[in-house]
Parts: structure tokens; C-alpha cells; sequence
């Protein structure tokens, strides 16, 4: 049995280790290295940071795991002892992450993921998390089964293609929470002085930005900058992420690379793919682009990680890489479509945000007549939002629909902006449902459901269906109740 | 199919813990109470203080209830505590007053976690936890015998419901050209 790298101690040191010990020596510095005064003030502090480096001592002395021939058994805990013994077969990807600060001592964090999730734990937890020496990660690597000598297929996107993605796949909304999360914790490590330079500089910023943009309040403009900075940290972190993309096939195993600074490798198991969507914006549509995720249990699991597969290219390439890659998902013509009276279906909801939000707004300015400004910009940027809502569920009555050949099923619909086409094998249905509002009871219609495997079971809806071909979709997939 | 029952053994201790955790509350209790007489003695100046009568009223119902669980409902709980595994499946049974089986197929079992407390060999707190597609099915109170010997019998299984599903897809044909080309 081997046990982590030691380098894995740190990571059983508490969330409050650092927040003690950079103020810790701080102080020393501050004292010019005088230790004995320095010893003498702060001892308390010393004989915690000495304790919790000793329970994290502790704790990487009982941990140790084992590569065997068909699977890893992994030994855990010091009083309460957990092993368990993970078969190589039940593993849906092994992951590992080469950080750019663990290079130096030659260590890997390497995850392992199954169908299922540990015991008394989140389903976001992974079932397994080490950090190990590469040598051994390597050794896991070799022992992974199913895998030929050498790779069968190799795509690799350019890189235009990645710069594409990351421009789409950026989220404003996650790159302000990291932004503001990173700013908060940064807050209580650097000192006062630090933190008032800081929000100065954002306020001169803030300043001369709304006296170029005239007519904006302060405020509004801090909340561009705000979104604007937040798109940008996400489109840089994506790229970083995404560059040097290249996917391998061998034998029934894909391995994905991916990563600048942090180099991730994934090694997925075919078997375990539950579905395959490609997925388009409007944008995306417009410039005959798409991108394949596939649903993995493990695989864009971490957060801001996308499972991206094939990450940006034309419809061409993207069916000769399902071709070599993924040869079992199978993509059909939709035999099933949604009439010319089932329209209202799709362009109701976005109709009524428009209305909703235009009577909101007005309700809020009687009511706070010196917020004006405020709630006119965020009103107006919520009209030009339901706008492009209602243009995206207008091509969505043209594009959802359902197709099977009693092998694999593909369901096409629309998901807020972006337009999925999910192809599903049969197996890896939990279940299906038809759903009918009172509404689709009078014209016929219904929302035809599929739920997949995975971790979770994940739902998908295409709505406005003609209901007795719904049935016959679902009869023909095996679900002869409907019929 | 094998039974297994929950070992009795880890009963005692549980008992001894619980009744020690009790003492300790009261323990707790009566120095908070001996605090709070210092600190507002004008509420405590008489022999019997409404405060200090409702404390330990409360107090002595709640041992009481603790004290029936420990002695009369937890042993009716460990007898109730039964588990059938076989190489297709684990059922596991218990309940009180709401009996629960449930049901777990081995082929859906992804991996299985033994747990063990200090001295488990002799305590019998060994636990065995199924993580299985989409959920987990708990183990609770097993010997250290039965518990090596459940793990051993569902890793088996485990690794021939593998061995099986990989001689199907081996004889699938998988054709390599059916995507069409997509519609626009």
C-alpha cells in the first residue's frame, strides 16, 4: 500500500490554517525577526498552527491506497476507518490535474468517479480525491483497462476554434461570483492599507469610465464594469482552460487533454457516456457551429469546468469525429415535429416576460420615483433580453422534435438560449413521461420527458408534441404503456 | 442467500455511551444552573425556585424517555435489524413501529465501503455501505466477520456482473457509418 504525496498535508490543514499563519508572519517580519519577542506574543497562535500541521500529519499517515490488477482499494480515516475497494470496470473517468504549483514536487491530484457518489457525502464530492506522486499516477494510468498501445484517433481543435468556444461558453454571472469570492477572501489575508488602495482604484475607475459614458450614474456604470470585468475573468479563464484540447481513442477508452497552467487529463469510459449533446446559440446557428458535451458521470463535474467533448466547429467535422469517437450514438432525422397550432406554446412565455417586466418596471418608478435611472437600465436590459428569448423560442418551434430507430433516441429542444440535441442509447433511459397542460388537452399536444442516467437523473423536454406520436416515440423506445 | 443479524455486542456499547453521554448532560446542566444562581440569586433566593423545579422536571422526563430508548426500544430495534445478501441482491430490513425493506440489486452496486470504529473486532460497530447508481444502501452494526465476509460476496458479484456485461457488448456489432449528415 502507498500513501500520497506529502505534499498532500497541506491539504488537511483547515480553512483558517493560512488566515493564521500569513498575519503570523507578518508579525515576525514587523518585528524585524526578533523570535524571542515575536515567540513571547504570539505563542497561542504558534502551538495551533503546530497542532493543526500535526492533525494533518496524522490524517496523511491514514490514507493509503493500492493500484491492483482489476481495480484501487483505498484505506482511509483514523479512528473511523473506511476501505473500499474500487473496481476499475465501475470507474466512468479517472481524472487528474497537474497544477502549475505542484510541478515542482512532481505531484498529481487525480480524481476517480463512478456512477454513484461516497458515502455521506454531496454528489459533488468525488468518489475519490489524492494527491499522488506522478510516478504512481502513471502506474494507475497503465493498469486502466481496455485501452490499446497505441491511440486510434486523435482530433485537436485549432485554436481559432477554441477562441470561438471560450467567447460563447463565458458566463458574466460566474465570472463575478469568483471574482467577488476572490476579492472577499483576498480582503482577509492583505492588510488594511491594501484593501483601502484597492477600492480607491476601483472608484477613480468608476469615475472617469462615467464621465466618458455620459448620461449613467455612477452606480450603473460600476455594475457594467462590473458584468464586463466578470465576462472577461470567465473568457480568460476558459480559454486557459480549454487551450491545448485534444481528444484520443483507444480501444474503449477516451482520453481528454486539456489546460495551460494546470494541465487536466481525463480518461473516460465510453461504456459509462450516458448522452451526447450537441449544442448550439443562435449566434452559433447563424455561423453553421456547434459544440458535443457529453454527459459523464465525473466529467464536468468540477465547478466552472464545461464537458466539453468537441469544443466549436462545423456541422462536418463534428459528425466525422462522432464517427471515429463515439461510432454507438447515433445521429437520425426527427420523425416527430411540432404542428403550425402548437406554436403559442413557444412564443407565450417569452411574450408575457416582455409585458411582465414593462409593468413591473413602471409599478417600481411610482413606487421609487428617485430610483429612476437605475430601474430603467436594468428594465431595459431585461426587455432586450425577453426580446432575444422570444426570437430563440421561434426558431425552437422549428427545430425541437423527437427521432428514434428503437436503438437510440435524439431529442431536439431549446433550453432558455441554447438549442440541444441530445442523443441517448436506449439503456440509459431511467424513464419517460408525457405531460400534458390543460392547454395541449385541447389542441392534443403534449411535452414528450426523457430522464438519463448519471449521478442524477437529468431531464429533458421537448415541448409542443403531437401527443399520438409521442406515443408512438415512446412505444418505439420500449415503453408500451403509452400506447 | 445468507442472513445476517446486527451483533449485539455493539448493543452494550451504545448503551454504556449513551447512558455516559446522560450523566455528562446532567452534569452540564447542574453547573449551569449553580452559574446562574450566582448570577441572578434575587430568582433563586427561595428553597424551591419555579425556574429551577421547571428545569428539572424537564430534565427528568427527558432521561426518562432517553433511558426507555436505551432499555427497551433500541434492543427491539436491534432485533428487528436483519440483512439477505446473495450474489443477485441485498435486502435489508428493519423498523420499529415503520418496518422498511429494501431492496438492492448487485449489478447496480458500484463500489463498497467498509467502515470500522476502534476496536471494532470486539465492539461490533462495523458498518458496510453499498454506493450504488444513484443512491446507498447502509450496513449498520455487523460483526467484523460478517462485514469482511458481505464485502468479500458483493465485490465478487461486482466483478462477475462486469465480466458478463463485457462478453455482451463484445458480440454487438457497433456499425461505424450510421450518423447521417445533419439537417440544417
Amino acid at each position: 500500500m502507498k500513501r500520497q504525496h506529502p505534499i498532500a498535508m497541506l491539504r488537511y490543514t483547515t480553512k483558517n490554517f493560512w488566515l493564521l499563519l500569513i498575519p503570523l508572519l507578518r508579525g515576525l517580519l514587523a518585528l524585524g525577526f526578533d523570535l524571542y519577542s515575536w515567540v513571547s506574543g504570539a505563542y497561542l497562535d504558534i502551538l495551533i498552527i503546530f497542532a493543526i500541521l500535526g492533525f494533518a500529519y496524522l490524517r496523511w499517515c491514514n490514507v493509503y491506497f493500492e493500484a491492483a490488477e482489476d481495480g484501487i482499494k483505498f484505506h482511509t480515516g483514523i479512528f473511523l476507518e473506511a476501505e473500499n475497494f474500487i473496481p476499475f470496470e465501475n470507474m466512468s473517468v479517472v481524472a487528474s490535474k497537474h497544477s502549475f504549483f505542484l510541478r515542482p514536487f512532481k505531484a498529481v491530484i487525480i480524481y476517480i468517479e463512478t456512477d454513484s457518489h461516497p458515502p455521506f457525502e454531496s454528489h459533488s464530492a468525488p468518489d475519490s480525491k489524492l494527491i499522488i506522486k506522478l510516478t504512481d499516477c502513471k502506474e494507475i494510468y497503465n493498469k486502466i483497462p481496455h485501452k490499446k498501445g497505441r491511440a486510434e484517433y486523435i482530433y485537436k481543435p485549432r485554436k481559432t476554434e477554441l477562441l470561438f468556444f471560450s467567447l460563447v461558453f463565458s458566463s458574466a454571472l460566474s465570472g463575478v461570483l469568483y471574482f467577488g469570492t476572490l476579492l472577499f477572501q483576498g480582503g482577509r489575508l492583505v492588510s488594511r492599507e491594501l484593501e483601502e488602495r484597492f477600492i480607491t482604484a476601483v472608484n477613480d475607475v468608476t469615475n472617469i469610465a462615467g464621465k466618458l459614458i455620459g448620461g449613467l450614474t455612477p452606480m450603473t456604470v460600476g455594475i457594467i464594469i462590473l458584468i464586463a470585468a466578470g465576462w472577461l475573468f470567465s473568457f480568460i479563464t476558459n480559454y486557459l482552460r480549454h487551450i491545448n484540447f485534444e481528444l484520443k481513442k483507444s480501444g474503449r477508452n477516451i482520453k481528454i487533454r486539456n489546460g495551460f497552467f494546470s494541465e487536466w487529463q481525463y480518461h473516460i469510459n465510453t461504456e459509462r457516456i450516458n448522452y451526447v449533446d450537441l449544442r448550439q446559440t443562435a449566434f452559433m446557428k447563424i455561423c453553421k457551429v456547434m459544440s458535443v458535451h457529453v454527459s459523464c458521470s465525473g466529467y464536468g463535474k468540477q465547478r466552472r469546468e464545461i464537458p466539453v467533448f468537441v469544443p466549436i466547429t462545423t456541422r462536418h467535422r463534428v459528425i466525422g469525429a462522432m464517427n471515429l469517437f463515439l461510432p454507438e450514438f447515433t445521429v437520425m432525422h426527427k420523425t416527430v415535429h411540432p404542428r403550425w397550432n402548437y406554436i403559442m406554446r413557444f412564443l407565450l412565455p417569452p411574450t408575457a416576460l416582455i409585458f411582465g417586466i414593462m409593468l413591473f418596471a413602471a409599478a417600481l418608478v411610482l413606487v421609487f420615483p428617485e430610483w429612476y435611472s437605475i430601474i430603467f437600465f436594468i428594465a431595459v436590459m431585461g426587455e432586450l433580453l425577453s426580446y432575444a428569448l422570444l426570437i430563440v423560442k421561434f426558431l425552437a418551434y422549428y427545430t425541437n422534435g423527437v427521432g428514434t430507430d428503437g436503438a437510440v433516441v435524439n431529442l431536439s429542444y431549446c433550453r432558455f438560449y441554447q438549442f440541444h440535441r441530445v442523443i441517448i442509447p436506449i439503456e440509459k433511459i431511467v424513464y419517460t413521461e408525457i405531460r400534458q397542460t390543460i392547454f395541449q388537452r385541447m389542441n392534443d399536444s403534449c411535452d414528450f420527458i426523457v430522464y438519463t442516467k448519471g449521478e442524477r437523473a437529468k431531464k429533458h423536454r421537448v415541448r409542443g408534441i403531437d401527443l399520438h406520436e409521442a406515443t408512438a416515440a415512446a412505444a418505439v423506445i420500449g415503453y408500451d404503456k403509452f400506447t | 442467500m445468507k442472513k445476517y443479524y446486527a451483533d449485539k455486542r455493539s448493543l452494550s456499547i451504545l448503551r454504556v455511551l449513551l447512558v455516559f453521554i446522560l450523566i455528562v448532560l446532567v452534569i452540564v446542566i447542574k453547573y449551569i444552573m449553580y452559574r446562574l444562581e450566582l448570577m441572578f440569586s434575587e430568582h433563586f433566593a427561595s428553597e424551591y425556585a419555579i425556574a429551577e423545579l421547571v428545569v428539572w422536571a424537564v430534565v427528568i422526563t427527558s432521561s426518562v424517555i432517553y433511558l426507555l430508548y436505551i432499555f427497551v426500544y433500541l434492543p427491539i430495534q436491534y432485533n428487528s435489524i436483519q440483512y439477505c445478501v446473495s450474489e443477485s441482491e441485498v435486502i435489508a430490513k428493519s423498523g420499529v413501529f415503520f418496518k422498511s425493506t429494501t431492496y438492492m440489486k448487485c449489478s447496480s452496486v458500484q463500489y463498497v465501503t467498509k467502515i470500522s470504529t476502534p476496536l471494532s473486532k470486539y465492539t461490533g460497530l462495523n458498518f458496510v455501505v453499498l454506493s450504488a447508481h444513484g443512491g446507498m444502501l447502509a450496513l449498520t452494526f455487523l460483526s467484523q466477520s460478517d462485514a469482511d465476509e458481505i464485502c468479500e460476496l458483493i465485490g465478487k458479484s461486482i466483478m462477475k456482473h462486469r465480466r458478463t456485461n463485457i462478453k455482451k457488448v463484445g458480440t454487438e456489432k457497433k456499425s461505424a457509418d450510421k450518423n447521417e449528415e445533419l439537417p440544417s
